[in-house]
């Protein structure tokens, strides 16, 4: 079965229809119940993964070096397409995967090569630990302190909002390696184990009330410097390589899940009460997902050819916000939706919940649209205008 | 042939040029470009390129009707009689085989045609005209050459499905939409760049800075929509990047009136014209709202008519 698998990988089309075809034949076995506890969320997410890593599917669009078969973002956007057409939601450590994966393989491989594919196969959960309680947006004004000394990085601080943090084997975080003034020059990216002796975290409860993100405190933590990813005082690069697939593939992902939610939503809505403002609003958002998919294709086309995904992957993050917005927005005003008092209606509630963080975090709106008003529109700014 | 970066740019540079040359009458400069070769080589690109560049330039041709000739590989050209969502269509006049149709055309007064391409019965049928009553468009087409009629004919030639060429048509109508909106966008960004009040560029401020930086998200999207709507070659998709096209435009036009203040309202300004013609288009073979709700009904319907969601009933735009 695998060696079928591998010589598909160079077609995508291939891919896709052999997959569509495969999960059509496996999807019972492979839908697990929701789960409302975090931890076990994420056991089911990692299980699906290791399942589908085995048979192969998974291993389409990574290389080699890392147990892959070959192919790129194309091949990886079409696995979570089609996970979701399947009705099977994308594990979230895909998530992970996504923004951490490229990087690592850009700047690090052997650290790639020893440790990515656990995280491929589904063995570990890791998560990406960037904001601070004095750096959300502001990213270049990160204070957790990475001291180099000989074979070890001494790092101390708080990382906060981490999704899922609580419940990973390693944080890729960022430490800042230079001088308090230095900004973006100054920062270093690390692969850091939670198990590392200095290590606290403490899970941080979202608004719907689900343990979703996690707090990290710093001790006195020994990171052995070949943990590094990227040299010292590279980790904006790392950064920013890290956003091009955050913005990017992200929305690739995002759109393929909220497809699933919509359809969900439309069987979850009671037809005979429905009228034409709810239908208008269901049109709505279809358009605004549509529209978001259709740019998602174009960015993961650009990733897949190597090209550098800048500004014009903030469109993207903009769309994918309103689009999210408006879908569970739709669930939440639709006559008789149950929505605020209905025990049935809980993920419905998360879901509107976590909607309204998605113009929040990797980047807020308001950053999106400064990056399209600066570099894409070069509108003066409050201090150039001046 | 491939179309890439390079050449795309070349098209589009020439397209410019032979729009901004023969503004009311491109039929010459488009054969001499030999546009109709590319619809051969790449007809998504062919569509996308001539249409985005119309609207850019805010030019009042026939396009349409010529690239609906080429499509439908007609020598010659005849108007196309095109429906307006408030009209009925064709109507059988007693089994005669004569036939009432009412519609807008977009260069040709009705009264000089001897022949018309319509819609009669789902079909796109070439009808020898017998009678008409015609009038000049105002509202919104006011100043275009758009003229509203009501044909009486008899089909001659039977030219394929209707939906054939109505989605292509959609997809130029939503490509002419993008076009407008950038321009809108351009005209905007540099007005509020250049002029100064308190001391400083409007386009400092910030709030005038996240409207055009929305307005352009919403043209992006337009645009992306349509490409994959091409690349679907679907009759839905094209409806579905028509309707984001014309809301697109909606959203473009009021940030950017916003923002250019006053002299954006007045008649002198290019602005109203490019809103006027947007409108127009959004209007025609039917309006971004109107979609929105037979999208809406339409997935409400499929629901039902699929076992659950797990069955992807809902057929999403383009692939990876």
């Amino acid at each position: 079965m695998t060696t079928d698998i591998q010589a598909l990988a160079l077609d995508v089309d291939d891919y896709r229809n052999a997959l569509r075809i495969w999960l059509h034949g496996h999807r019972d076995e492979l839908i697990e119940p929701h789960a409302v506890d975090r931890s076990q969320h994420i056991a089911n997410g990692l299980r699906l993964t290791s399942t589908l890593w085995q048979a192969g599917w998974k291993r389409v669009g990574w290389p080699t070096t890392l147990g892959g078969f070959g192919g790129g973002p194309r091949h990886r956007a079409t696995y979570y397409d089609e996970l979701c057409q399947a009705g099977i939601e994308i594990p979230d450590t895909d998530l992970s995967i996504e923004v951490i994966a490229p990087a690592m393989l850009h700047f690090a491989p052997d650290v790639a090569t020893t440790y990515l594919p656990r995280l491929l196969a589904g063995e570990e959960a890791w998560a990406q630990a960037f904001s601070e309680p004095e750096a959300g947006s502001d990213l270049a004004s990160l204070r957790t302190r990475g001291v180099i000394n000989g074979n070890e990085v001494v790092v101390d601080g708080q990382k906060v909002w981490t999704s899922h943090g609580h419940l990973a084997a390693r944080l890729l975080t960022l430490v800042r390696t230079g001088t308090a003034e230095s900004r973006h020059r100054g920062i270093t990216a690390l692969l850091i184990d939670t198990d590392t002796p200095g290590v606290a975290r403490r899970p941080l409860i979202f608004a719907s009330g689900i343990d979703e993100m996690c707090e990290t405190f710093f001790d006195d933590v020994r990171v052995p410097i070949d943990r590094m990813i990227g040299g010292a005082d590279q980790g904006w690069s790392v950064a920013m390589l890290m956003l091009q697939f955050e913005r990017g593939m992200y929305a690739a992902q995002r759109q393929a899940w909220l497809g699933l939610r919509l359809r969900q939503l439309l069987e979850h809505l009671d037809h005979a009460a429905i009228g034409e403002v709810a239908e208008a609003a269901v049109g709505a958002a279809w358009l605004q997902l549509q529209t978001v998919r259709a740019r998602a294709i174009q960015t993961v086309g650009r990733l897949d050819a190597g090209a550098v995904v800048g500004p014009e992957a903030s469109p993207d993050k903009v769309l994918l916000a309103r689009a999210e917005q408006a879908i569970f927005e739709v669930a939440r005003v639709a006559e008789h939706s149950g929505f605020v008092f209905d025990e049935a209606a809980e993920d419905w509630r998360a879901g509107w919940w976590y909607s309204r963080a998605t113009s929040i975090f990797g980047g807020s709106g308001e950053i999106q649209r400064s990056i399209v008003a600066d570099k894409v529109l070069k509108l003066p700014n409050e201090t150039r205008g001046a | 042939m491939m179309i890439d970066d390079e050449i795309a740019t070349l098209v589009r540079n020439s397209l410019r040029e032979a729009l901004a040359g023969s503004p009311n009458d491109i039929s010459e400069a488009l054969a001499q470009f030999d546009w109709q070769e590319l619809v051969y080589t790449d007809e998504g690109f062919a569509f996308t390129a001539l249409f985005e560049e119309q609207g850019y330039l805010g030019a009042d041709t026939d396009a349409l009707d010529i690239a609906i000739a080429t499509v439908l590989g007609l020598d010659g050209r005849a108007p196309v009689l095109w429906p307006l969502p408030a009209y009925t269509g064709a109507e059988d006049m007693g089994g005669s085989g004569v036939v009432m149709i009412e519609g807008v055309t977009l260069r040709d007064p009705l009264n000089a045609a001897k022949s018309i391409l319509a819609p009669v019965a789902g079909r796109i049928q070439m009808v020898a005209v017998s009678s008409v009553e015609q009038v000049a468009l105002g509202g919104m087409a006011r100043g275009s050459t758009w003229v509203r009629g009501r044909v009486c004919g008899t089909p001659t030639t039977d030219l394929g499905p209707w939906c054939d060429v109505e989605w292509r048509a959609r997809l130029a109508l939503a490509s002419e939409l993008v076009g407008l909106a950038h321009r809108i966008i351009d005209l905007a960004a540099d007005q509020v760049s250049v002029r100064r009040q308190f001391g400083r560029a409007i386009a400092s401020n910030q709030a005038v800075r996240f409207r055009l930086a929305e307005a352009y998200v919403e043209m992006v999207g337009a645009q992306a929509l349509i490409a994959a709507a091409w690349q679907d070659r679907l009759p839905a998709a094209a409806g579905w990047a028509k309707a984001a096209a014309g809301l697109a435009h909606d959203v473009v036009a009021k940030h950017a009136i916003q923002v250019c203040g006053a002299i954006g309202l007045s008649d002198e300004h290019p602005l109203p014209g490019l809103v006027r013609r947007g409108m127009a288009l959004d209007a025609l073979l039917g309006s971004a709202l109107n979609q929105q709700l037979r999208i809406g009904k339409e997935l409400f319907a499929q629901q039902r008519n699929t076992e659950s969601s797990q069955e992807a009933a809902c057929l999403a735009v383009g692939r990876f």
